[in-house]
């Protein structure tokens, strides 16, 4: 478990490190969400569009998209494969992305197609906790966070 | 010193940081360019241009090129008074076409060089694609003559604080027009003794400066107070010219301002969304013809813009027109990842030049698909094109008039409906383009009798928020103005809001819900798509009625 501050990273999860996309390794495929501080620094989510289950996606491209407080974008898979399952849950009610990030908060399974490999550049287990601390040290020096005190998304 | 030119440079000089500067502060010898250290304003606009990487803030210099920062204190050292450095047009060092941006004139001594190239450059004089937004007044200053006298004519009467939703929200003078005036006017004064110093941020008169870049960053463009300014003020083009002059002329301008900029140059979209994914809101939807993204001829091109494309608040907008262009037998294509930003951010971000690129890729894209109309859901995206691109012979649309020429011919009805409905006109497609009957005469023969007029419309239209480029720097200041416009909303009566344009869509949606109001907002297109009927559709639903009543094949009912 990788902790800075308020946030919390589950480290047994594989990270893409610029998107704050977490891909949980299942039987049925990769569960993907949003992190603990991704959901901190883009703001209470307000509208998500997430491809339907049978399309493919490609690692680091879009498998759908996020508007939230602090920001609008895409949603980047970080494995390739084919959209399995999609939460409608959190389609119909997109705050859930803030309240339980590894939980409700789920967005899309993606069956991949290539697993090891896309894995491979993805933050997991010891290699957690030392990125997390250089974004949180990062964010907060650029201005991108706000300070901890003011802060409202543990 | 701020920025330092480092060894990459030498045996390359590429000059385009030379292009680029906005206060001519690059000098040379044989070797290489030097950053003038006093001079540079760290606006940052050399970085991204280097083709060699060679420029760096003084504290990013690599360990390998330190040396290259005292480089520049003994060039200036031994060297005072030397001449700026030469464009690419005076070393005649190809890369730039013929006729293209001339940011410094030949033969021009250097001190006037300064006093010209940025406000030239900063709005694209020249060039292969003639700028329309070029202002008449041989590259000064970006204001015109016409907006000098206005700036003076300003009695300051205070009709534009009437106005301006921002100022009612702020409750300062500087974010209305009125404010923004007074401070520059003021700016003037104090400059008026040397013309290179307007070309400066003289730290003497840097309050009155940033208090001058918060004013006019706060004013979401929406045109409103020129109905009401007696004097007849072009209040839009010259709240405009103001931020083109802070933005390009001073590199003021909010932070957010510049990472879309560079958002816009990277990705060309202003949300970094990897453009080749523009397209992606179609693989929401079936049974598309399997061409569609990639013709290479057709009679008209659908762009989308970028907030339709990318924003999932507003994502039913272009799947909606898409679907209503189909159902109306038009031969359309999209461009897909081949759509770029239509530059309209940019420039009324004030980075205008920043947006050349933009426009000439996209004049290309029709003049390839051979269209003779390009049609638009978005009133920003056909601002941009009706006003900036130089295109002749191909008709400009909005989804309100094509949709209203549907209407007309019959070929699109209206169930009528019983439902008490209002429209809200955007800045850019009333204001800014004049057209405002278009949805209006759709909206008539969809409600029947139940359309109803917000308290303010028409050319007193209120301002949603959205524009501007206010959003990127200040969305609580959006929200707030936006309250103003739900608040008439849900004054009117109306059960239904019908908009017509995506970024007034998106701020108004989310303000009504923060509002906690029943009142549903549709575009127009959302509207023909649920509640109209096609002239086809009639027409098979007609056969299929015979069909069930013969229990045979019936007579085929031709299309009108």
């Amino acid at each position: 478990m990788a902790r800075v501050k308020e946030f919390v990273l589950p480290d047994d999860l594989y990270y893409d490190r610029k998107e704050h996309i977490w891909g949980r390794v299942e039987q049925g495929g990769v569960r993907v969400g949003l992190d603990a501080f991704g959901s901190c620094a883009a703001g209470t989510v307000a509208y998500i569009k997430l491809l339907p289950p049978g399309r493919q996606v490609q690692k680091g491209r879009p498998f759908g998209s996020m508007e939230a407080g602090k920001y609008v974008g895409p949603l980047k898979a970080p494995v390739s494969g084919t959209v399995a399952e999609v939460n409608q849950e959190v389609l119909a009610n997109p705050a859930l992305v803030n309240a339980d990030h590894y939980g409700e908060g789920w967005f899309v399974v993606i069956a991949p197609s290539n697993l090891e490999t896309d894995l491979a550049d993805l933050a997991h287990g010891d290699g957690v906790q030392p990125w997390l601390e250089e974004e949180v040290r990062d964010y907060e020096e650029g201005g991108k966070l706000k300070p901890e005190a003011e802060r409202e998304c543990a | 010193m701020a920025y330092v030119v480092a060894e990459p440079c030498i045996g390359t000089k590429d000059r385009a940081c030379v292009e680029v500067c906005p206060v001519a502060c690059f000098y040379e010898n044989e070797d290489q360019l030097f950053i003038h250290p006093q001079e540079c304003i760290d606006c940052n606009a050399c970085v991204p241009v280097c083709p060699v990487t060679a420029i760096f803030a003084e504290a990013d210099v690599p360990e390998q090129w330190k040396s290259y920062t005292q480089k520049a204190i003994d060039y200036f050292a031994e060297n005072a008074g030397v001449p700026a450095a030469k464009n690419k047009a005076e070393v005649g060092s190809g890369g730039v076409a013929e006729g293209s941006t001339h940011w410094v004139w030949k033969g021009q001594p250097a001190v006037a060089a300064k006093a010209t190239a940025a406000p030239a450059a900063a709005l694209g004089a020249g060039g292969a694609v003639p700028m329309r937004f070029l202002p008449e007044n041989g590259g000064r200053l970006p204001f015109s003559a016409r907006q000098l006298l206005e700036m003076d004519a300003c009695t300051r009467c205070g009709e534009c604080l009437r106005a301006c939703s921002s100022f009612a929200v702020k409750g300062e003078e500087g974010a209305a027009l009125m404010g923004m005036i007074r401070t520059r006017r003021r700016l003037f004064e104090q400059d008026a003794s040397s013309p290179a110093k307007l070309l400066r941020r003289d730290g003497s008169f840097a309050d009155e400066w940033a208090h001058f870049q918060e004013g006019v960053f706060a004013c979401t463009l929406c045109g409103r107070c020129e109905e009401f300014c007696p004097v007849g003020i072009r209040t839009r083009d010259l709240a405009l010219t103001m931020r083109q002059e802070l933005a390009s002329f001073r590199c003021m301008m909010p932070a957010n301002l510049e990472l879309a900029r560079q958002a816009v140059v990277e990705e060309r979209n202003v949300f970094r969304f990897p453009n080749e994914d523009r397209a992606m809101w179609t693989e929401f939807l079936d049974d598309l013809p399997a061409d569609l993204l990639s013709k290479e001829r057709a009679e008209v091109l659908y762009f989308v813009g970028c907030v339709s494309s990318f924003s999932p608040a507003v994502q039913e907008i272009p799947q909606a027109f898409l679907k209503v262009l189909l159902k109306a037998g038009v031969d359309v294509a999209l461009l897909a990842g081949e759509e770029w930003c239509c530059g309209f951010p940019l420039i009324v971000g004030g980075r205008a030049a920043d947006a050349r690129n933009l426009i000439e890729h996209n004049v290309e894209q029709v003049r390839r698909l051979g269209a003779g109309t390009v049609v638009f859901n978005c009133p920003s995206c056909l601002y941009a094109w009706r006003k900036w691109y130089p295109l002749e012979g191909v008709q400009l649309v909005h989804s309100t008039e094509f949709i209203r020429d549907l209407v007309r011919s019959g070929r699109l009805k209206f169930e009528r409906s019983d439902l008490t409905v209002t429209y809200h006109d955007p800045c850019d497609l009333g204001r800014g383009l004049g057209e405002y009957d278009a949805p209006r005469e759709v909206l008539r023969s969809f409600a029947d009798g139940g359309f109803v007029e917000l308290a303010e419309s028409r050319e007193r239209a209120l301002c949603c928020g959205g524009g501007g480029d206010v959003e990127m720097w200040d969305p609580e200041l959006v929200g707030e103005v936006n309250s103003i416009l739900t608040g008439t909303v849900e004054g009117s009566g109306a059960s239904l809001l019908v908009q017509a344009c995506p970024q007034c869509k998106r701020t108004t949606q989310r303000g009504l819900e923060k509002a906690g109001s029943g009142i549903r907002t549709l575009d127009i297109a959302e509207l023909a798509l649920e509640f109209g009927t096609f002239a086809d559709e009639r027409a098979s639903s007609h056969s299929r009625r015979e069909e069930v009543a013969t229990d045979g094949p019936g007579e085929r009912v031709r299309p009108p």
